[in-house]
């Protein structure tokens, strides 16, 4: 079971990408607990995540949060591929960062 | 195109616009003017995207055209409002890093 955590400010925009994401792992029979969440609530979700995934609005956190959650691994959404909310690349990307 | 990629590109474009010049400001606070100017060349090609779609819809609006507004709409306007002003501080705050004067 792969579990991903979205975040962005508000978890507004997110919440799209996290539909799409979920479509593409249904269609790849990927086995995911996927999640979007506001940036500022992300310390309940720990637990509940192998992959943190920012939006490009906070992409400027990354540091900060590898800082703070060493064990996590942790990712920039692509902003192409957050404008075209392309779900399955989010995905693969997250999939093969918790490979490495 | 339809509206709701449109949209979603502003708001990704106007995201990514200010985490560059967030990321440039980190950059000139460590005195690390070479990537502060990278960062900053890349948050305005992102504005300069986001404001691009915007003047379209602006556009397509003032020649009849009916444009939808939603809730999405509404964040992308905000995240792209949010991205100027982070964009203007920040070159104020690198000039200031830089130790330019008046």
């Amino acid at each position: 079971m792969l579990k991903i955590t979205l975040c962005c400010a508000g978890g507004w925009s997110t919440s799209l990408l996290l539909k799409k994401m979920k479509k593409a792992a249904l269609a790849g029979k990927i086995e995911t607990e996927i999640q979007a969440v506001p940036e500022s609530n992300f310390n309940e979700y720990v637990v509940h995540t192998d992959v943190l995934i920012l939006a490009p609005q906070i992409g400027h956190m990354k540091e900060e949060m590898v800082k703070k959650y060493p064990d996590l691994k942790i990712m920039v959404v692509d902003y192409q591929d957050y404008a075209l909310m392309n779900g399955e690349n989010v995905l693969n990307e997250a999939i093969a960062l918790l490979k490495k | 195109m339809e509206v709701g990629t449109e949209v979603m590109e502003m708001v990704s474009y106007g995201g990514e616009a200010r985490s560059k010049a967030l990321q440039a400001i980190r950059f000139s606070r460590k005195k690390d003017f070479v990537n502060c100017e990278v960062c900053i060349r890349e948050c305005e090609e992102k504005l300069a995207a986001a404001h691009e779609i915007q003047t379209s819809l602006i556009q397509n609006e003032c020649a009849g055209g009916k444009t939808e507004i939603s809730m999405l709409m509404i964040h992308a306007q905000d995240h792209l409002m949010n991205a100027i002003t982070v964009y203007d501080l920040a070159k104020e705050m690198i000039a200031a890093y830089r130790g330019e004067g008046e």
